[in-house]
């Protein structure tokens, strides 16, 4: 079977051709970097088609596809982590790679041209990584990115229309993922694989580059054979334990354009976002785009460097941009507010992955946030309540006020002025309760009463001395307290005014006889309308304005 | 010779763990969804209809509502699952799928001839779903009706079509 696959394909005889490839100079550790970054994008690819059964480019899907396959799918968290932190490890290969590559000297003639290959690579491994960054469309990725394409924006010349056509559109939204998921996945991914087979062709062509010239030279295989792939297994092994460690990458809350988020890019990135800050203003398009560009230019033409001026100038830059990024760590640490931000920001990450669960809402993306218990309350009390009452400065005032309804201050306000604006002042039928005369302490002592009927902490002597009032005044004229008898035009039976029960009866009928009966103006909340939960949370919400914190 | 061999042998053992670290978990990840359900919600009894309106004997098409449906990340609300026909006789109720058990087509009620009626290959079925002609592989799919305080629970439910026996997809 091999045989005869052979004889047509001759797979067998490039086998053993690229095995006897000579290795000037014998094996060499420092000759892996190549093949290991081979290896480190072949993983990426085989990861990122794994990340793409999972995933869906859209502004209302891309945070909830994360979510999803980070948490629900087998592995999901092991699969996505790979991929991030393969990311990182080609950036640090990359960089290895090209030191190794000066020291050595194979910069120069007649490997100029790999070496620009090289250069070329090396950028698509940044485009790669900063398209990839946008994907989850979290807050980190969301404003990080912000902050490249609008540096983009400021190239000379073509710099809008650069940033237009790749952010697709003036705005982000569901069409810079697309066009970054283009980008991510066949764009560059197809450029890659070009230049790579061209660079190592052409590596192949000129060999390897002893450190010093020496006659002897030694087949690829076993023995460069052994210390590539042994090498490929460390950086895997790394990779596996760096996602072990961390339990993937974190993803974040999902991208609010409306929130305040101080973002920060990867950590490969940090060296430029620090310069930036060393450019202020309208400077700042020197050092996002000049510094690199400047860097870009001398690595260019590093070929015409001797070896020790070379290897000057590699150092420079990546001592330079270390030494960026410890400034920009110490930064971070010296700056309260961005710390705070930061544990703000993991909180909000940590509540989202969790009611993510529930499963995300159709509108996607922060709608996650909708399936918390608290927003989903305020949401049905601006659905179905806020036409009428204000609570807490949502809502049309025409019926009676539930910010702090019925805490001592609202029935203090309440029972001097009952047809004011923000009480029965704009309802059609419920009218005709008179201001009550009593002041001072003998109001106090009424609120403490019609306080007490809802439950909680109360003043005893002081609610005795209420009821006496109340019979004094005659309020009984109208209410009923006793929780079984229906009062005098629509006046509601004061029993359990307050407690849970007694509001979620209300939302579920106010027509009762215990509360407006036949003056009633509220509509019915029935079972059609809202769940036992619902109406359960609603008088929750309504009843802790009886306790103001 | 051996310790080529011998070296040979350990390049092809470190490349084959590789492999295996890599494809283990990559397999586990892509063989979720066969091993999972990735939309769940809206196989309960639903809220179709209320005993009183149906006429006996008479056809009526309703359309299944799920509140709730989860489909991998989203959780929708108010989604429509399917239409269905009732069918009541006496105090009970029949449910028959609209979707046409031969390629899925809207199954249709022809009230002239008082049979139900495909109109791509012209299957038709009676009342109850039997099949009376055409290339339909069985009856009409029936589903699972629940009576509960003078109103009709359909659970409604997908089966393959093409196939002799009714089996859910
Ligand atoms: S689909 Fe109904 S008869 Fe063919």
């Amino acid at each position: 079977m091999l045989k005869w696959l052979d004889e047509r394909t001759g797979w067998s005889s490039a086998l053993v051709r690229l095995g006897q490839t000579p290795v000037p100079g014998g094996a060499r550790w420092s000759y892996v970097f190549g093949s290991a970054l081979a290896l480190t994008f072949l993983v990426q690819a085989v990861t990122g088609l794994l990340l793409a059964n999972f995933y869906a480019p859209s502004s209302t899907t891309a945070w909830a596809s994360v979510a999803y396959l980070q948490r629900e799918v087998t592995l999901g968290w092991l699969i996505r982590g790979l991929h991030s932190s393969g990311a990182s490890m080609m950036v640090v290969l990359v960089a290895l790679h090209l030191l190794q590559v000066v020291v050595w000297g194979a910069y120069r003639a007649p490997r100029e041209v790999n070496w620009w290959l090289g250069l070329v690579l090396m950028a698509l491994v940044f485009a790669f990584a900063l398209t990839g960054y946008l994907l989850p469309w979290d807050q980190k990725g969301f404003w990080a990115t912000q902050v490249a394409t609008s540096l983009l924006g400021e190239t000379p010349l073509v710099g809008d229309w650069l940033r237009r056509v790749i952010q697709g559109g003036g705005d982000y939204g569901n069409l810079t993922l697309t066009h970054f998921y283009a980008l991510h996945t066949i764009l560059l991914p197809g450029t890659l694989t070009v230049f790579v087979v061209v660079h190592v062709r052409l590596m192949r062509r000129h060999g390897v580059t002893p450190l010093r010239a020496s006659g002897d030279s030694q087949p690829f295989w076993p023995h460069q054979a052994l210390r590539d792939v042994t090498a490929m297994a460390i950086v895997v092994a790394i990779m596996f334990f760096s996602v072990l460690r961390t339990h993937g990458a974190p993803l974040e809350a999902p991208a609010d354009p409306s929130s305040a988020y101080d973002a920060r890019p990867e950590w490969y990135f940090v060296p430029l976002f620090q310069l930036l800050k060393y450019f202020p203003g309208r400077l700042e398009s020197i050092g996002a785009l000049g510094v690199p560009s400047l860097i870009g230019a001398v690595l260019f033409a590093l070929p015409r460097f001797s070896r020790r001026a070379a290897a000057a100038v590699v150092l420079t830059i990546l001592g330079g941009a270390a030494g960026l990024s410890l400034l920009a760590h110490r930064d971070d640490a010296r700056n309260e507010g961005y710390r705070r931000g930061r544990a703000r920001a993991d909180a909000d990450a940590k509540r989202a992955l969790e009611l993510a669960a529930l499963g995300v809402p159709p509108a996607g993306g922060t709608a996650v946030f909708d399936n918390d218990p608290e927003r989903r309350v305020r949401q049905s009390f601006e659905t179905r309540c806020a036409g009428c009452h204000v609570l807490d400065g949502v809502g049309e005032e025409r019926a009676p006020l539930l910010t702090g309804w019925s805490s001592r201050a609202w029935l203090t306000d309440f029972l001097k002025q009952p047809d004011a604006a923000k009480y029965f002042g704009k309802t059609k039928k419920l009218h005709g309760m008179k201001p009550v005369k009593p002041v001072g302490d003998e109001l106090n002592a009424l609120v403490e009463w019609i306080f007490a009927q809802g439950g909680g902490d109360v003043d005893a002597a002081l609610v005795a001395r209420g009821e006496t009032i109340w019979t004094r005044e005659s309020c009984d004229d109208c209410h009923s307290a006793d929780g079984k008898s229906e009062g005098v035009s629509g006046a509601p039976n004061l029993a359990g005014r307050g407690t849970l029960a007694w509001i979620e009866g209300l939302i579920r009928d106010g027509g009762g006889p215990l509360y407006f009966s036949d003056h009633n103006e509220m509509p019915r909340f029935g079972a059609d309308k809202l769940s036992d939960e619902d109406v359960a949370a609603l008088a929750r919400l309504i009843a802790a304005g009886r306790t103001p914190k | 010779m051996t310790r080529r061999r011998l070296l040979g042998a350990l390049v092809g053992a470190v490349a084959t763990a590789i492999g295996v670290a890599l494809a283990v978990p990559a397999m586990a990840f892509l063989s979720y969804p066969a091993r999972r359900r990735t939309v769940y919600g809206g196989g309960e009894p639903i809220d179709v209809a209320s005993l009183a309106s149906l006429p006996d004997g008479k056809p009526v098409r309703i359309v299944v509502t799920a509140p709730e449906r989860r489909d991998a990340w989203t959780r929708f609300t108010h989604v429509t699952l399917g239409g269905c026909w009732l069918v009541r006789d006496g105090g009970d109720v029949r449910a028959l799928s609209t979707v046409c058990p031969h390629a899925g087509c809207a199954v249709d009620w022809d009230a002239p001839t008082g049979a139900f009626v495909c109109p791509c290959h012209d299957s038709r079925f009676s009342t109850t779903g039997e099949r009376l002609s055409g290339p339909s592989p069985r009856p009409m799919d029936a589903l699972a009706v629940e009576l509960h305080g003078g109103r009709v629970r359909v659970a409604w439910q997908r089966f393959k079509t093409a196939s002799v026996k009714k089996e859910p997809v």
